[in-house]
């Protein structure tokens, strides 16, 4: 499958753009910050200009209002957003792959419970949840648990309906009828399934996280006190109608990466629907010829 | 036997959304609160049984919930119902539009709504913002208030930042699985027989096709309601959701996400009991039903 990916250009574009963003991000964590006087001065020592400046030679961005290079304050913040999404994405995907497994192997006739526990989570927006819980509970393990199980339950259903389909197999039943334990069934006949489905899932949590991050930036939420994009995101409404520069570094990296995302997502969907390479056909070796035996005896006339 | 269980899974549901209303309560300090839990359970259930007198606090006054609510639920169903009706709409002409294409200009469609759908849709938000602000700025029309403080509908640029997403999902979806009843051996013969191809378009294609993108209805709804939310908080529209969110209380938000699962319910319920009776009638099996 990896030898797939790395052909399919969707994927590689995305791929080089999330790497770039990382490592220039990484490379820039401890360097001081290009910054330019919070106070311009004309030929008379009279001020002309109060920082913020809009996007000039020096600074292609734009300043913010203490003069900070707005570019290279956004590139820094990057790695904590990324590192975030990935935290939540992974512990969403581990929660909910245990959980959907049970489901699959032992749900029954708790079926339709399940589904009717679940079903309030179908329509309620997971923005209004998180909304409800950080503007009243703030901290960062808070944060971090409401945003990893507000999409625990519907994810749960997924590959817990997946897990219980690919069980309903046909393959399955003989599998079953010889005596296989329920360990054998996962590891022999779910597995090879389920593993290229979750790599999707978890490109797709991220993606997920990322705009309820995103989201939740907008509506003057950030998610943990770091200088992260969601920080610069938050004073979204206030900046738009005076100094909107400030607004379009952040936004634009936040693009960046929720694209490069999204490419990722359509790179694996596209290789896991593709058909499946044709194998090399099998060499097949004749045995050599036997050799005539030495007869031990002679036929007589 | 099947209403029985259909209102044993209802009382499930609003168990559920009394025990998510109530739970900022049971978190609220450093241990598991039980105790403030249970009051605000029967607070929120008090609520529920004296709905007339429930209340919200501006000011330090208190105001009465109902029936003012009621403008606040009809403006959202207005909005999401329009916004839906838009985008399946302006969906069903672009496929119709795309399939007429010759080859390269329709992978050219295709690729350029992937990567419109690839954005993410705050990024529309912002940008129609920008564009009202630009429109003020050189006509001196001013279509939404930014600084309203009151509660006055407006329709044209919420309905249109609703349905870019749907659109261009369902444009996707529609085109795939129109593509895939297109080679079906049905439709060979009725191009044999003579039908016209729009024809065979709104009486084969379209109904065989309705019930894979009824499906992704529920997935609609669902993002459009999170992005009613951000809507109203990025235009300042005083609409339902923000009425929750500036007035918040438990009580409310109970209140607040009963109104969410009764619509939901009551317009997916009755459209699949008509899908289902429809197919029913043709003959069709259906699967994968929502209380099927």
């Amino acid at each position: 499958m990896i030898r797939r990916l790395i052909r399919n250009p969707r994927f590689i574009l995305g791929f080089i753009v999330l790497a770039c963003l990382l490592i220039s991000s990484f490379a820039l964590t401890n360097m001081t910050v290009p910054k330019a006087n919070e106070l311009q001065y004309g030929s008379n020592h009279e001020v002309t200009a109060v920082a913020p400046f809009p996007p000039s030679a020096q600074h292609w961005f734009g300043t913010n209002d203490q003069g900070e290079d707005e570019l290279f304050l956004v590139i820094q913040g990057v790695k904590y957003t990324i590192g975030y999404a990935l935290a939540v994405a992974i512990c969403r995907l581990l929660i909910s792959t245990a959980l959907g497994i049970l489901y699959g192997l032992y749900a029954k006739k708790s079926r339709r419970l399940f589904q009717a526990f679940i079903r309030p989570f179908r329509f309620i927006p997971a923005v209004l949840l998180a909304l409800i819980f950080l503007t009243l509970l703030p901290g960062i393990w808070l944060s971090l648990l409401v945003t990893i199980f507000i999409a625990v339950p519907v994810l749960t259903e997924i590959i817990g309906e997946d897990v219980r389909h690919q069980l309903q197999q046909e393959h399955i039943i003989p599998s079953k009828l010889m005596g296989a334990s329920r360990f054998h069934l996962l590891r022999k006949h779910l597995w090879p399934f389920l593993a290229p489905r979750l790599t999707l899932h978890f490109l797709q949590q991220i993606a997920q996280v990322l705009l309820l991050m995103l989201h939740l930036g907008i509506l003057e939420i950030t998610l943990f006190q770091t200088y992260d994009l969601t920080y610069y995101i938050s004073n979204f409404y206030t900046k738009l109608m005076t100094t909107t520069w400030e607004i379009y570094t952040p936004v634009l990296v936040f693009f960046l990466l929720l694209c490069s995302f999204q490419l990722l997502v359509k790179g694996v969907e596209s290789v896991l629907s593709a058909p499946p390479l044709e194998k090399r056909p099998l060499k097949v070796t004749t045995p050599p010829a036997a050799q005539p035996v030495p007869l031990s005896f002679k036929f007589m006339k | 036997m099947a209403l029985r269980k259909l209102i044993g899974e209802l009382c499930l549901t609003f168990c559920i959304i009394v025990v998510i209303s109530a739970a900022p309560g049971l978190l609220s300090s450093d241990t598991l609160d039980f105790h403030r839990f249970y009051e605000m359970v029967q607070r929120i259930l008090y609520t529920f049984v004296h709905w007339q007198d429930a209340t919200f606090i501006l000011n330090t006054n208190e105001y009465k919930i109902f029936p003012d609510v009621f403008d606040h639920y009809t403006y959202m169903l207005i909005l999401l119902g329009s916004a839906l009706a838009c985008s399946l709409l302006l969906a069903m002409i672009l496929v119709i539009v795309t399939l007429l294409l010759p080859q390269f200009l329709k992978n050219a469609v295709n690729a350029v709504v992937s990567m419109l759908s690839a954005i993410p849709d705050v990024f529309f938000i912002f940008a129609l913002q920008l564009i009202i602000i630009w429109i003020y700025r050189s006509t001196g029309i001013l279509f939404i208030d930014p600084l309203a403080t009151t509660f006055e509908p407006v329709y044209l640029f919420p309905i249109i930042a609703l349905c870019i997403y749907p659109t261009l999902f369902l444009f996707q979806l529609t085109l795939q699985s129109f593509e895939d009843e297109l080679t079906k051996p049905y439709v060979e013969f009725a191009k044999g027989k003579g039908l016209s191809y729009f024809s065979i378009f709104l009486h084969h294609i379209f109904r065989n096709t309705l019930l894979s993108l009824f499906q992704s209805f529920k997935q609609l709804f669902w993002f459009m309601l999170g992005n009613l939310l951000l809507i109203e908080y990025m235009f300042n529209i005083q609409g339902f959701m923000y009425f929750f969110r500036t007035y918040y209380s438990p009580e409310l938000f109970a209140i607040c996400l009963l109104f969410l699962f009764l619509t939901f319910f009551f317009f997916f319920y009755i459209a699949e009991g008509l899908l289902a009776s429809y197919h029913r009638k043709r003959g069709l099996v259906m699967k994968g039903g929502f209380y099927d």
